[in-house]
């Protein structure tokens, strides 16, 4: 896929009311939002996305226990070390820890599931594209 | 060392208590909420017997002047350290010249009133009668025997836990796991006391059929209650005997006074029931202007409870250390 090629595709989309479309290939992930009419082409690499595991099994919390605002979105931008989620095992909660700075483009895990070793939590986006 | 930047009230330096004085007239003193204490130091994989600070009033702001491995546990709150966030009962660690900052929740779901900050070698103020914990009335013991003022610098024990690498690990908060609610109101188990039956009848059914509400009248010495009058069939004059945290006291105006951890350790009015103790740290946790219920348990109940307490702080002890094995990569796979 090229730009101009999803640009064609952009200005198709531009008269419809599909709001997403999400192109993943093996060199990374084409994403058109259309918005009443206005759309936003952008692309990560496959090189800047970073896939977050779980490094244990656990109930995965995305909100800590005492709050009610999940500790970070979908869209958000996180600092390289910042808690981006909770994992429980009985009383313990193991953070879960960005590894680079970035934007979380995917949460695939739902909130309170239990995960396995390896498990692909987040899906961010590294802040050190050049784009 | 940590350094005080606020100019707060009623921040003490407290350990888990002074035992074993009370003989003396001196009473107990110690964390109001003692398992948020006691979290805090076994998530800094230390002695449960090291001192904290307790924090009821916010903001709260210090400086780290050295580096420093901590935790916030105790009520909900927002806390940053430099720009960063910090998050309840998780451990945390701060570089030197760093400020925390603590202040109120936005919105609690658990309602509560002290954060307990607990860092690792804990504050090392000098032990009198085996214990670090400010006596208020008395003035010794904490930091200078009174509460911390700004511009304090508070030394910091030596941990042995630095040189191993940090465990960013927490705990759920036990009122979360171990919730204890009637009707969303907090429920606080008693054991009659020795007047009980001094009381009317009606006195009596509303002690446990009524809400009673923590006025502002209350404090680390006792807790004022309001709600129905309580009286006794005759006018009771007693005198002045041993009293403990916990101790439900009704004085003439018919109005509870629980005694809490600074109580003095004597009083003469008559006392119609007890706190267990495993349920102390949940009352010193609910905030003025909250209600509670009282509901009676048996002594057989109330070690039941203590032995509940204990199997939470093990199971933490154990989950803890679980974590630091499976850092050390010592794992069979």
């Amino acid at each position: 896929m090229t730009r101009a090629q999803m640009e064609e595709i952009a200005l198709q989309l531009a008269g419809t009311d599909i709001a997403r479309l999400d192109l993943s290939g093996p060199e990374g992930q084409w994403l058109i939002v259309n918005e009443a009419g206005q759309t936003r082409i952008s692309f990560v690499s496959a090189q800047d996305r970073v896939t977050v595991k779980a490094p244990r099994a656990g109930l995965l919390l995305t909100t800590h226990p005492l709050r009610s605002t999940p500790l970070v979105r979908s869209g958000d931008s996180v600092k390289k070390g910042q808690v981006i989620a909770l994992l429980q095992a009985g009383s313990l909660l193991q953070s879960i820890i960005a590894p680079c700075a970035g934007t979380v483009l995917s949460m695939p895990v739902p909130e309170g599931a239990l995960v396995g070793y390896g498990t692909a939590l987040f899906e961010l986006q590294a802040e050190t594209s050049g784009r | 060392m940590i350094e005080i930047l606020s100019s707060s009230s009623l921040v003490t330096v407290q350990d888990l208590g002074r035992f074993g004085a009370l003989g003396l007239g001196v009473s107990h003193s110690g964390a109001m909420d003692r398992l948020a204490l006691m979290a805090g130091q076994i998530l800094l994989e230390q002695s449960d017997q090291l001192a904290g600070i307790e924090i009821p009033i916010f903001p709260f702001k210090i400086k780290f002047h050295q580096p420093c491995r901590f935790v916030l546990t105790g009520a909900d709150h927002q806390a940053r350290l430099g720009d960063e966030m910090v998050w309840p009962w998780m451990v945390a660690e701060a570089g030197t010249g760093q400020v925390l900052t603590i202040e109120r929740a936005e919105s609690a779901r658990w309602p509560a009133s002290r954060v307990y900050l607990c860092v690792a070698g804990g504050i090392d103020v000098p032990l009198a009668l085996g214990s670090r914990s400010t006596q208020l009335r008395g003035q010794f013991g904490g930091f200078c025997g009174r509460i911390l003022q700004k511009g304090d610098q508070l030394p910091i024990g030596i941990s042995t836990a630095m040189a191993k690498t940090v465990l960013k690990v927490g705990v759920v908060p036990p009122a979360l796991s171990m919730p204890r609610l009637r009707e969303g109101v907090v429920l606080i188990r008693v054991m009659r006391a020795a007047e009980y039956e001094a009381f009317t009848q009606a006195s009596r059914e509303a002690l446990w059929a009524s809400p009673w509400k923590i006025t502002s009248q209350s404090d680390r010495y006792g807790y004022r209650l309001s709600g129905p009058t309580i009286s006794p069939e005759h006018p009771l004059e007693l005198r002045s005997h041993g009293i403990v945290p916990g101790v439900i006291q009704v004085p003439h105006g018919g109005q509870p006074i629980i005694q809490m951890r600074d109580a003095q350790p004597s009083g003469g009015y008559p006392k119609i029931a007890t706190v267990i103790e495993a349920d102390l740290w949940r009352l010193g946790q609910a905030p003025i202007g909250s209600s509670v219920y009282f509901v009676e348990v048996t002594w057989q109940e109330a070690v039941e409870a203590l032995d509940e307490i204990e199997s939470w702080l093990e199971e933490v002890r154990r989950m803890i250390a679980l974590a630091r094995f499976d850092s050390n990569g010592d794992v069979p796979s």
